[in-house]
């Protein structure tokens, strides 16, 4: 009885000096938010979609706009259908060869066209989609639901965001920002196809 | 009254989070490899001179070589990530300074693909001394993302100071600096820095 009081006070201060918040970087937001904000927590797809980004900055206005289409048709389908065959999630050294050729074709400057353009954007929507089909694939419906939506919604609003930053580099300060930029990521990609899987 | 408060302190010291803050490890592999580059006056000298020399030389080697560069680094690192050991790693890296800052001191003109042969050999060397010092428990992504931005970044302030040579005293300044950064890296390579 006599040390009931100051173990009780220790045990408040304990308590206190919890890190519970230090665990994770967003916290629970639920699968909606958490799958929108995903290409900003995995390294490997933020990196094949600055990569796009890059490559979609290269292109004149009028393959970007149907191009981007694809990507977000395909990043919702691919979501959709990796997650109700519940495919596994692409690994780093594919991501991140994925992103180094992206990175060569856009210090290369193809200009395949809107068509071309658009067919390559639908397989890179795809292959933009499939690390997080795989993290957000769950039995219940309404949570894979809004998963799926967040996801979509997530790369979409990712990839403008980062090709209006990247054309803006483009047209206002230099060409080379995209092409030193490029380098940047197909060296980081490099590195990322290097290590040990 | 000493006591009390005793026994909460002592039961304080056990309650340390310490080994709990893995959502750190991101943030510390980017900035282990951004400030890898920055804290090495190597590897500072080597890079700002690669700028230099880039917009000394002008159009297109000032872009052909921080393009080039950081590409070829990836390969060095990509090696020391393999664990493909690399004779001399710490020599290439001094040297580097000394060739690179001679070439500016001296204003060089060698064709393109000479500027960028000696360029891309000496980024194998502080590719691979960044790739073999990749933490294993940080993520190596943001590591390898720090330290390109890191060594990008550096180029590109080398050749904001290089463009002076657009100006009869600039070109003196760059050639001024071309010739500090050689002796530092004769002093590396000397074993005096």
């Amino acid at each position: 009885m006599k040390f009931t009081r100051p173990l009780a006070t220790a045990a408040a201060l304990v308590a206190v000096a919890s890190p519970a918040a230090a665990h994770d970087a967003f916290g629970d937001l639920g699968p909606f938010y958490q799958a929108a904000l995903h290409p900003l927590a995995d390294p490997a797809q933020g990196l094949l979609l600055v990569a796009t980004a890059l490559l979609l900055a290269r292109q004149p206005r009028a393959s970007v706009r149907p191009a981007y289409a694809a990507i977000v048709i395909a990043a919702g389908v691919t979501l959709a259908a990796a997650s109700f065959l519940h495919l596994p999630a692409p690994g780093l050294r594919t991501m991140a060869v994925a992103a180094l050729a992206l990175a060569l074709a856009t210090l290369l400057a193809p200009r395949p066209g809107p068509t071309g353009a658009t067919l390559a954007a639908a397989l890179f929507g795809a292959a933009l989609a499939l690390p997080l089909a795989a993290d957000t694939a769950t039995v219940v419906p309404r949570a894979a639901l809004l998963g799926l939506i967040g996801g979509a919604l997530g790369i979409a609003i990712v990839t403008l965001w980062l090709w209006g930053a990247a054309e803006w580099a483009d047209r206002r300060i230099s060409p080379l920002a995209t092409s030193v930029a490029a380098a940047w990521v197909g060296a980081i990609a490099l590195m990322a196809a290097a290590l040990p899987a | 009254m000493t006591r009390p408060l005793l026994v909460p302190l002592l039961l304080l010291l056990t309650a340390t989070a310490a080994s709990a803050h893995t959502g750190d490890a991101a943030g510390a592999g980017f900035v282990t490899g951004f400030t890898h580059p920055l804290l090495g006056w190597d590897h500072v000298a080597a890079m700002v001179a690669v700028g230099l020399w880039g917009a000394f030389l002008g159009a297109p080697a000032i872009w052909v070589l921080p393009v080039a560069f950081p590409l070829v680094m990836a390969l060095g690192g990509a090696l020391g990530v393999a664990g493909v050991p690399l004779p001399g790693i710490e020599t290439g890296i001094a040297a580097s300074a000394l060739v690179i800052g001679l070439a500016v001191a001296l204003a060089a003109r060698p064709p393109l693909w000479v500027a960028a042969a000696i360029v891309a050999l000496f980024a194998v060397f502080h590719g691979h001394a960044h790739g073999t010092e990749m933490p294993a428990a940080a993520d190596p992504i943001a590591y390898a993302a720090g330290f390109v931005i890191a060594t990008g970044l550096l180029h590109l302030a080398g050749i904001a100071f290089g463009l002076l040579a657009a100006r009869p005293a600039g070109r003196i300044a760059v050639r001024a600096a071309g010739g500090v950064i050689a002796l530092g890296g004769a002093a590396f390579l000397a074993g005096a820095l």
